[in-house]
């Protein structure tokens, strides 16, 4: 057994002036996760301590959280890999519900600016499985990333999301990019228009820290440096129609 | 402290059942009024977002729908309601390419460009489409992408309490839902109001489904008077990681590692599927996989933490790593490598292939009442097939939407039972009000703790009769318990709300159980080991009676598939 010092947030903003830390010793498994020891929390001293989680496997992205200051899942991190002194906080860059749970609409509003629903081409057979041979040019072009599951550690670790809250942040970009290449989708322009823009993919700084601490091993950067790509060629396409009247293929 | 919201259809859950008859609804007749409600997050929630292995459909040229259905029929050991089970493998293809062509799932690709079908355990062909090794998180996304892109709006972080009756209790006319957050009550006048929580067996200590998935889907509509049946079946997952002290402890390991060629073995080394399916080996059907391992490990053939292992180093460090790479993760973060070595693993609960009783278009016995998903009983018989989950779930949730949203044309909204309102809150509020009483946490883990040992994967009369005695006392005791904290998003008051919903379920899984004397599929009784077709080909089913449980049976009609 692990025998750990867990300091947790509580807060409740619509009775409390502002958050506090509260400390408490608690016995966990040798393989216990955060997330177990937040459960041991409410068995003993806090059994009204909020929290999200649904999963607990990785793939709900309901309990990212802030632990010793940076971005995890609580569900996918072991106690004993954080050390005998934790503490833990919820997401930033969102508004507090109470405790650890913050409300993810702001995170969700700018994900939906993107439309990220996948439009079927006008072409599209509905009634077959568009063939994507995995070395053509299109299977070679699909986001190969491992797949998102908006937890939003990438969003509170976002230093321009904190200086520009109108950007659309790291998580939204990265699934624009999915859709963008994915060769079966019909919508181009006005999604283009939302990510080439500074509240979309100019908007990143470059400084990585969504890279950092997606729990998933996704390099949102590296999908936003594929979107301006993309963008810069959207631009040249649109002068060259505007120059020679028609808009060469798309590569 | 309450709000009040009229709509035409209400659906109760978000996983893919609801939000698949949330889009069909809407589709169908973007006129009617549809509101989701989530216990968690929307897109987020439930056990189609756990989905890892995949989904059942027969599109290969040497497949047939028919070949899907045998499959189904004989791993339900015919107990499945064959009509329900003839419209799961009929409509699969179908959805299965709205999923693709309409959602936007993109679904893995063989090399050469056509769709990837992997191997599932207990099937006669290669039937199961999947993105990598966790599929759900592509179905859930892209339903929700879909669900915000048409404005179908969702009260999330809000449940069920009670659905609301007409004045006569003959309708069901809306619900009493609780915003877990706020706490405020909800009152929801709908015209129809279609159940698609879930289920969930969350009452056994080992479990492997989503932490919102109490039953109260089920103990609603058995409150409200639904029909239930096949209770007594509760599927367990033969491949459950054993991780001591943690809630991880029997998170699942797919099926398409059993698929792909995995190897069990006890804890003194044998390959012991030798002894109960030599055919099958390790691809025989969850019940059976499952009753094999509870039987080495019963026997004291176990490894030091109680299980058995799996073994898929066989395979090739490089096809597990880039085939099972989910499973991989998840097995590293506890310190596995399951490309590399054995891993411990037991059985887990799974799913309910019991709950409320339906018609092909998701129709209960009360009127406004459907349901779809895992809250519904018939498709899958004894024991459900690995891949048949979420097939289910997005088949019968877009019947079911379609078939709502016509419906509900012709009819009306009604006024609900004052009574019932104020009782509803009344039950709910008693744990807030109570100065002290019993840790609802406790309360759940002891519940946990006697279905796993009395009302388990091998069951017996006289551990069935003791176990409903004490899932009584339990039930005094929970309905006491105290919820300190206030009402603003107190999990201790959520966990008290959901036990006694638990608690209805295990009652009557338990009552199911001792009734049915024989075994089949997944219920097996160490007092009665023979399945008895002359007299237990049939369907056991439970309704409330006043306070008490009434119960009868009703034949399976074998119109498609004889035994």
């Amino acid at each position: 057994m692990l025998n750990v010092s867990l300091s947790v947030q509580r807060f409740t903003p619509q009775t409390e002036a502002k958050p506090r830390l509260e400390t408490h010793r608690v016995e966990v498994g040798e393989r216990a996760s955060v997330l177990d020891a937040l459960f041991a929390l409410q068995r003993g001293p806090a059994p009204d301590l909020a929290f999200r989680f649904s999963c607990r496997v990785g793939m709900c992205g309901s309990c990212a959280m802030v632990v010793n200051g940076r971005e995890q899942l609580a569900c996918s991190t072991l106690v004993k890999a954080v050390g005998p002194e934790l503490k833990i906080e919820p997401l930033r860059n969102l508004p507090m519900v109470r405790d650890l749970a913050v409300d993810l609409a702001p995170f969700f509003s700018a994900y939906k600016k993107t439309q990220p629903h996948f439009t079927p081409r006008a072409d599209l057979n509905p009634d077959a499985f568009y063939p994507i041979p995995h070395e053509s040019p299109e299977g070679k072009a699909l986001n190969h990333q491992p797949q998102c599951i908006d937890c939003g550690a990438c969003y509170s670790s976002c230093t321009a999301v904190t200086l520009k809250p109108r950007y659309a942040g790291p998580m939204a970009l990265h699934r624009a990019l999915t859709v963008m290449v994915d060769p079966r989708d019909g919508r181009s322009q006005d999604r283009m228009d939302v990510v080439a823009s500074e509240e979309g993919a100019f908007g990143c700084r470059t400084l990585g820290n969504c890279r950092e601490v997606c729990p998933r091993g996704i390099s949102p950067t590296q999908s936003i440096e594929r979107l301006k790509r993309l963008a810069v060629l959207d631009q040249f396409r649109g002068m060259w129609g505007r120059i020679f009247g028609a808009k060469p293929s798309r590569g | 402290m309450s709000d009040a919201i009229t709509t035409d259809i209400l659906i109760l859950g978000t996983g893919g059942a609801g939000l698949m008859a949330a889009l069909h609804a809407y589709w169908r007749d973007p006129g009617q009024k549809v509101l989701l409600v989530s216990k968690g997050m929307l897109g987020k929630s439930g056990c189609t977002r756990m989905v890892q292995g995949g989904y059942n459909v027969a599109l290969a040229a040497t497949d047939s729908v028919q070949a899907h259905f045998e499959d189904t029929v004989r791993g339900g050991g015919f107990l499945n309601n064959q009509e329900l089970a003839w419209t799961l493998v009929e409509d699969a293809p179908r959805i299965v390419r709205e999923l693709e062509n309409r959602i936007g799932c993109l679904f893995d690709r063989a090399p050469d460009g056509r769709i990837h079908q992997k191997a599932f355990a207990g099937q006669s062909s290669d039937r199961t489409v999947h993105v990598g090794d966790l599929t759900g998180i592509e179905i859930m996304s892209r339903l929700r992408d879909q669900v915000f892109a048409c404005g179908i709006p969702c009260l999330e972080n809000t449940r069920g309490l009670e659905l609301l009756l007409s004045a006569d209790g003959s309708r069901v006319v809306g619900a009493e839902l609780l915003d877990i957050q706020s706490g405020k009550f909800i009152t929801v006048k709908s015209k129809a109001v279609i159940l698609a929580t879930g289920a969930g067996p969350l009452m056994y200590q080992r479990s492997a489904c989503a932490q919102e998935k109490a039953a109260d889907g089920i103990a609603m509509a058995f409150r409200a008077g639904a029909h239930l049946m096949d209770m007594e079946m509760v599927q367990f997952h033969p491949t459950g990681l054993v991780v001591p002290g943690s809630r991880l402890n029997g998170a699942l390991l797919e099926e398409g590692l059993r698929g792909a060629g995995a190897h069990l073995f006890n804890g003194k080394g044998e390959r012991y599927m030798e002894r109960y399916d030599p055919e099958k080996m390790e691809r025989s059907t969850r019940d059976r996989v499952s009753r094999a391992a509870y039987v080495e490990i019963m026997a004291g053939r176990g490894t030091e933490n109680g299980g058995v292992h799996i073994d898929v180093t066989h395979l090739g460090a490089e096809f597990v790593e880039k085939n099972f790479t989910g499973m991989r993760d998840r097995c590293l973060r506890i310190g596995y490598d399951l490309a590399r070595e054995r891993v411990e693993v037991a059985p887990t609960a799974h799913f309910n292939m019991g709950g409320i009783r339906i018609n092909r278009d998701g129709h209960t016995n009360l009127e406004g009442l459907f349901a779809a998903g895992e809250d519904s009983s018939g498709v899958h018989g004894a024991n459900r097939l690995g891949g048949n989950g979420v097939a289910e779930s997005t088949v019968f949730g877009a019947r079911v939407g379609d078939h709502v949203a016509d419906w509900v044309k012709a009819a009306r909204l009604d006024d609900p039972h004052r009574d019932q309102i104020a009782s509803a809150r009344a039950v709910a509020d008693r744990f807030l009000e109570r100065a002290g009483g019993e840790n609802p946490f406790l309360l759940r883990e002891e519940l946990g703790q006697l279905m796993w040992g009395k009302v388990g994967i091998v069951r017996n009369g006289p551990d069935l009769t003791t176990a409903l005695a004490e899932i009584a006392v339990l039930r005094q005791r929970a309905a006491d318990a105290a919820a300190p904290g206030g009402r603003l998003f107190n999990l201790g008051w959520q966990q008290a709300l959901d036990l006694r919903n638990l608690l209805t379920a295990s009652d009557l899984i338990a009552r199911n159980a001792l009734g049915r004397e024989e075994s089949r599929g997944a219920h097996h009784r160490s007092d009665f080991e023979q399945a008895d077709n002359s007299r237990w080909l049939c369907n056991l089913c439970l309704r409330r009676d006043g306070t008490a449980v009434k119960s009868w049976t009703e034949p399976v009609k074998l119109d498609r598939l004889r035994p």
